[in-house]
């Protein structure tokens, strides 16, 4: 009985301390990701700005937009649905990237918290999967001496320059093991560029790694899987959640979803 | 921080009526959808228990619809 009392005690608080864990960061560098979400259209090509926060045991990724909508929401948290009567979301942060990709020294995988539309699910992936070739040809972006190095991940040939006088051996998305941190990287077709334009050494708490909702610790081909389902049933899937289309939108939603084709991962 | 506050005002403040406490506990589980214009035009309900969950539902369809 007291046993079943101490392990129920020990369960509990692993939970809670899980639950308020909080990562003291040192060092803050600031992305900027252009993207195309139509592979066929040029002119669909947008930009959103993406957080690397690092200290000297691991980093996290993940958009500028996604921190901030998270800070915000964690500060209303549980309040009772009924104090709003209307909601006009025009001004609240967006993005289109959820992913917050956990790279810790001590591993050899590293973590992906990603969503599809509200489910938050969790899988891990070997951070070796990245074979780097690094070439002799150097080039100074942004005052810093940088040296290129290529390498292939799911379905895209990437181009990095890093540099070795910001000795963190880390990177934009789940790119890392360069010897310096990757300044630039793009895919060889420039639907995917990522460049470091700020960075900043100020220390932070970041404490909203785990989403709040359930939280499904799953494979990367099953996450997969359903992604491309809830890519064929988006709609539906959009109306099962909790958000109702007006009918008069719907053949509008469609026609607009098929034109976002161009993932970053092709293949996985 | 400060902006973050503003953001939350601005999107929750505009349309926001406040319930007395007798009535939000006589209501507390029931499921609430509240008309949402989305930053696109689009037009719909956005349901949840809490706010928070209300709002996430809104977010996830504003980012999967208004990209």
């Amino acid at each position: 009985m007291v046993q079943k009392f101490i392990f129920t005690l020990i369960f509990l608080a692993s939970i809670i301390a899980n639950a308020q864990k909080k990562y003291s960061i040192q060092h803050k560098f600031t992305y900027k990701l252009t993207y195309q979400p139509d592979s066929t259209d040029v002119h669909t090509k947008q930009s959103e700005d993406m957080f690397l926060l690092t200290n000297e045991d691991l980093s996290i990724f993940q958009s500028k937009n996604g921190y901030i909508k998270d800070s915000l929401l964690l500060a209303i948290e549980n309040k009772p649905a009924q104090e709003i009567n209307m909601l006009d979301i025009s001004r609240f942060p967006k993005t289109q990237f959820h992913f917050k990709i956990l790279k810790e020294k001590s591993e050899d995988s590293i973590t992906v918290y990603d969503k599809i539309y509200t489910d938050n699910f969790q899988y891990k992936e070997s951070n070796n999967n990245i074979k780097w070739e690094i070439t002799s040809e150097t080039l100074s972006i942004n005052g810093l001496k940088c040296q290129k190095a290529t390498a292939y991940y799911a379905g895209r040939n990437y181009e990095a320059w890093f540099s070795n006088e910001i000795p963190i051996s880390d990177g934009p998305y789940k790119f890392s093991g360069l010897p310096g941190l990757i300044i630039k990287i793009s895919d060889l077709k420039n639907h995917y560029v990522f460049e470091l334009i700020a960075k900043s050494d100020k220390n932070l708490s970041y404490s909203s790694l785990k989403p709040r909702r359930n939280l499904f610790i799953t494979t990367k081909s099953i996450y997969f899987d359903r992604l491309k389902d809830y890519k064929k049933n988006i709609v539906e899937r959009i109306a099962q959640s909790g958000f109702t289309i007006n009918d008069e939108y719907k053949e509008e939603v469609k026609q607009k979803l098929k034109k976002r084709n161009n993932p970053i991962e092709l293949k996985n | 921080m400060k902006n973050l506050f503003l953001t939350l005002a601005f999107v929750l403040g505009a349309a926001s009526s406040f319930a007395s406490d007798s009535t939000e506990e006589a209501v507390a589980l029931e499921r609430t959808c509240v008309p949402t214009t989305l930053s696109c035009g689009i037009e719909g309900w956005s349901c949840g228990d809490t706010t928070t969950e209300i709002l996430e539902n809104a977010i996830a369809a504003d980012e999967a619809l208004c990209p």
